[in-house]
């Protein structure tokens, strides 16, 4: 057995809890490793609790991944589904590449059927969209220290929660939906321009779908629907800076 | 009070000493950062209010591949030093991640930057966790070839963090110390000591840490990490979640003992205490480079 294939096989032992129970136990190695068991002899020796202390304490880091991604998903989840943690830990395995890990999250949330339920999957979708994009293309998102950031340009959630609050009451009735009274606070992290989230309605669905493409703070204007204040409020509060041509405040001072 | 004697190997130490004296003043031109602390989200705002306390950030670069523009802000208020998570010398170096760790790289324009002597994947596979590097000359090879092709992106030092190992190799032909040496010497990179992990290993292998700390390159030192861990299941752990320890204290006034001053990051990634707490564990790293025992 070569080095990079014994390498490969401590790989699947850290990762893979099935297959690490089936090698120290058994014998066994997964066929995909192309090392016959035999050959891996030497690393039966090895301590199978530290593998699995290792393996165990890797779960913290699995769930910082994820709440870098849906830090407002996993903060509702946390708070109206509180096994939560436990139920995703069993159905998954630590993923064979770390991005995998989003993959392991969506699909175990598309079947997840706890409290919470659709909400829960709204708020996946929200974050994740914003993730994807950032926000108004043309204005600069301006770094203040009392604000998170390491990710996409983040806005501060509060500006828009009164407004989310307020569409999440007029879909209150909806059919399957339920959700918390202060859904606004899980839901509005970050805003992005190519947001999609099909139970979108509403001034604020009018905006983030004209967010799609370079505009200005200027051009927002035009369009109504409570549009123009929501930027206002966003300027006026440092979270953006005009870098377009207009004013520094495009024209809503 | 833990006098640094007690944990010294047996007169070792001493030996290196006229190495490490030489090779120290060279590192001391590069002027020590002083003591700094692990930026972790969770404390941010205790950071930014207190940062003229500290004397330096340790960032961790993968934090902000997304966004690494948004450092500069950050960098502005204080000198900000990367730490990668990925790089996976031991193995094989993937393209893209090195450039996401040179962008952050560039965001800051650090002094150095670092990561850590170990293998997070193999075969396109990733473990979740650092593993260490079989210390053979096969491997050694390996990662000699990894650290030339990171130097080659970049004029800066670059540094190599000794980790926690879960298990040692089997078939290992060389120690810890030596292959390190070797790294060192072969590719002039430099060495990122983490003392907790230093004492982790040492008493999870029945040695004593101030003997393990002797057979390490020390002259190569351009950093240290300082943190505390706990004992879980009969094995020491590097959890990163508790008090820095007395023993490792004392490890730091070891080296201090030797001349040798690195920059000092304490580590904090969970449990976090009030923060004047960790602000008194800067102060006592002070303490300790400055000459005083911990």
């Amino acid at each position: 057995m070569s080095y990079p294939q014994m390498q490969q096989v401590i790989v699947r032992l850290l990762r893979d809890r099935d297959a690490r129970r089936r090698f120290f136990d058994e014998g066994d190695l997964d066929a995909d490793l192309g090392v016959r068991p035999e050959e891996a002899l030497p690393l039966r020796g090895l301590d199978e609790r530290r593998f699995n202390l290792i393996s165990e304490g890797f779960v913290g880091k699995r769930f910082e991944r994820l709440d870098g991604e849906f830090r407002l998903t996993l903060a509702a989840l946390d708070q109206h589904a509180p096994n939560w943690r436990v139920r995703y830990l069993a159905a998954t395995q630590i993923p064979a590449r770390m991005d995998d890990e989003f993959k392991n999250f969506n699909s175990w949330l598309d079947g997840y059927e706890g409290p919470l339920g659709s909400l829960a999957q709204d708020l996946r979708d929200v974050e994740a969209a914003i993730h994807r994009q950032p926000p108004v293309k043309s204005l600069v998102v301006q770094w203040d220290p009392a604000r998170e950031f390491g990710h996409a340009p983040s806005f501060t959630p509060l500006l828009l929660r009164g407004r989310v609050d307020r569409w999440i009451h007029g879909s209150r009735s909806a059919e399957g939906v339920e959700y918390p009274a202060d859904a606004g606070r899980h839901l509005v992290w970050r805003i992005g321009t190519l947001l999609q989230c099909p139970r979108l309605e509403g001034p604020l669905s009018a905006l983030w779908e004209a967010c799609k493409g370079p505009i200005r703070a200027k051009d927002v204007s035009a369009w109504g629907n409570g549009a123009s204040r929501i930027v206002h409020e966003w300027l006026t509060a440092g979270a953006l800076v005009d870098a377009g041509p207009s004013s520094p405040t495009g024209g809503f001072a | 009070m833990v006098s640094s004697t007690l944990l010294r190997g047996e007169g070792t130490v001493r030996a290196h000493g006229a190495r490490i004296f030489f090779f120290s003043l060279w590192l001391m031109a590069m002027e020590s950062l002083g003591v700094g602390l692990g930026y972790r989200s969770q404390i941010r705002k205790d950071i930014l209010r207190h940062v003229r306390e500290l004397d330096f950030l340790e960032i961790v670069s993968d934090s902000f591949f997304p966004s690494p523009s948004a450092l500069a802000a950050l960098r502005s208020l204080i000198p900000c030093v990367p730490h990668s998570l990925r790089l996976s010398v031991g193995s094989s170096v993937e393209e893209a991640y090195l450039d996401r760790v040179m962008q952050v790289v560039a965001a800051l324009d650090p002094p150095f930057f670092t990561d850590h002597l170990a293998f997070t994947h193999a075969g396109g596979e990733e473990a979740g966790h650092m593993a260490p590097v079989a210390y053979t000359r096969e491997s050694l090879d390996i990662v000699v070839a990894n650290v030339k092709r990171v130097q080659q992106r970049t004029h800066l030092p670059f540094a190599l963090e000794n980790i926690a190992t879960p298990f040692v190799w089997p078939e290992n032909e060389m120690t810890e110390g030596e292959f390190l040496t070797q790294l060192t010497r072969q590719t002039g990179c430099f060495f990122l000591l983490d003392l907790e992990n230093v004492r982790i290993n040492a008493l999870n292998q029945g040695e004593n840490p101030g003997a393990a700390l002797s057979k390490l390159p020390l002259e190569r030192v351009i950093q240290t990490h300082v943190a505390g861990g706990h004992h879980l299941d009969g094995f020491e752990q590097d959890t990163h979640a508790a008090p820095v320890s007395r023993e490792t204290w004392a490890l730091l006034a070891e080296l201090v003992d030797l001349g040798v001053k690195p920059s000092v990051l304490i580590e904090r990634d969970a449990g976090f205490p009030p923060f004047s707490e960790l602000l008194g564990e800067v102060r006592t790293a002070r303490a300790i480079l400055g000459g005083a025992s911990a």
